[in-house]
């Protein structure tokens, strides 16, 4: 090997990029300049491009054996035929299903609607009875006039400080309504639920007024302004039914006003005991 | 044009015939076995270059084919076929060296060292036999042969080969290199 500018061993560093054709124009100058005399080199140049091209012509190749079987089976599927249905075509089966929905929807509204009747009646039976039953539970009832109305009893009643006795006194002479109002009142002044209240107002009106001087004044104060709350609720209650007797609503709302007054003075009337 | 016509023009002529294709993308299995028939031993042969055991690139054959089913509704027909089918062949082959089964077990996970030599590792090739070109490149360590099936068999370049293999494309280069100068030195022996 005879001595050059460049030497085989800066060539063969410059080799790949010479192939690649990378290499800048003088240094592949150079490499082109050292290849002209260089017989290593350039038969080391011609080997690799007999290679590069060899490769590019290389033969296809053939497996041992035909693969389409093996391929068949993975790509073949089984294919489910699509079994005719002996239900109606779509449009008469959307049409089947939308009147089923509406047969479940008005099912449902007649169910729920008898349920919240069913459920409001037994309620307002029940709650009767619990009056009724408590009044039981707490003795003899006074031979009070039964007659009178809850809602004359609580208009009426509006706890003097001092002597409270049982006046009942028919308001039906004193405070006239109107016809439908009357027409109300009347109705249920004359339930057995409308007795009821009324005895055991009475009764506890009678002992609340005995033991107040045993309570604190202010606890009896604050007892007596609960129930001038509670005795307002009711008159308004009360006139509300009078213009709209129909009104269940309104019904709901005088009675539980009524309880609320029974449990006030019930807890007032005890209030000595548990002091 | 019937069906039996195509038929008979592709196993007799082997050419892959693009209505075929078109076909096959509809789902017409027997217009598969003809661009199968086409297109096999191709397929077959940059399968068994890249990983140097004819038994594995059978199975790896038959994943090809068998993607290119599922995926021919994809081809939009930007690329020749034959690119879009090789393309996916290399996937199917790189994409189970992936496989860590496959790649301990039979790709070899030898150090892939530049001075390392052609060895006897493939199946195709047997000691004392006069190595052939695809004998050597048989032999050549997996980094270097997959760089050099891809760029000097299949004509990729060193850009596509990066991305593909996930290198650099200086890496391709050297990687390319260093087949050439081990397959010379293999072939001169």
């Amino acid at each position: 090997m005879t001595m050059h500018a460049m030497d085989c061993t800066t060539f063969d560093d410059q080799l790949a990029d010479y192939l690649e054709g990378d290499l800048a124009p003088a240094d592949r100058w150079q490499v082109e300049a050292h290849l002209a005399t260089c017989v290593r080199c350039t038969a080391l140049v011609r080997d690799l491009e007999r290679i590069r091209a060899d490769a590019s012509e290389l033969p296809e190749l053939t497996p041992s054996a035909d693969l389409w079987s093996g391929i068949a089976r993975r790509i073949d599927a089984p294919v489910v035929p699509l079994v005719p249905r002996s239900t109606p075509n779509v449009t008469t089966r959307r049409r089947f299903e939308r009147l089923r929905t509406a047969a479940i929807a008005a099912a449902l509204v007649v169910v729920t609607a008898s349920v919240t009747y069913t459920l409001t009646v037994a309620r307002d039976s029940a709650r009767s009875g619990e009056s009724i039953a408590a009044n039981t539970q707490r003795g003899p009832i006074p031979d009070t006039n039964v007659a009178s109305s809850v809602r004359d009893e609580a208009r009426r009643d509006t706890l003097p400080s001092s002597n409270v006795g049982p006046a009942p006194e028919s308001v039906a002479s004193t405070n006239p309504t109107p016809a439908s109002g009357r027409a109300t009142t009347q109705a249920v002044r004359n339930t057995p639920e409308s007795v009821t209240y009324s005895r055991e107002i009475d009764r506890l009106r009678t002992i609340f007024a005995r033991t107040r001087s045993q309570l604190d004044p202010r606890t009896a104060a604050i007892i007596e302004a609960n129930l001038k709350v509670i005795d307002d609720a009711i008159a308004q209650s009360e006139a509300a039914l009078a213009q709209d007797p129909a009104s269940r609503f309104l019904s709901d709302q005088l009675n539980s006003a009524l309880d609320k007054k029974l449990e006030l003075l019930r807890t007032a009337a005890l209030l000595p005991n548990r002091t | 044009m019937t069906v039996a016509t195509v038929d008979n023009q592709s196993f007799t002529t082997g050419r892959p015939d693009a209505d075929d294709v078109a076909l096959a993308a509809t789902g017409d299995r027997l217009a598969f076995e003809r661009v199968y028939r086409a297109h096999v031993n191709r397929v077959f042969a940059i399968c068994a270059r890249m990983v140097a055991d004819r038994a594995l690139a059978e199975e790896l054959t038959q994943d090809v084919f068998v993607r290119a089913w599922s995926k021919l509704s994809l081809y939009r027909g930007e690329s020749a076929f034959t690119t879009w089918l090789h393309r996916l062949a290399v996937n199917v082959v790189l994409n189970a060296r992936k496989s860590e089964g496959r790649n301990r077990t039979r790709f070899g996970s030898e150090p892939d060292e530049v001075d390392s030599l052609p060895h006897a590792r493939a199946s195709s090739w047997t000691p004392g036999m006069s190595l052939d070109l695809d004998a050597a490149i048989a032999g050549l360590p997996p980094g270097a042969r997959q760089v050099f099936v891809l760029h000097d068999v299949e004509g990729y370049k060193h850009e596509e080969i990066a991305d593909m293999l996930g290198i650099t494309s200086g890496g391709s280069k050297a990687q390319l290199h260093r087949a050439r100068l081990l397959l010379r030195e293999a072939l001169n022996r």
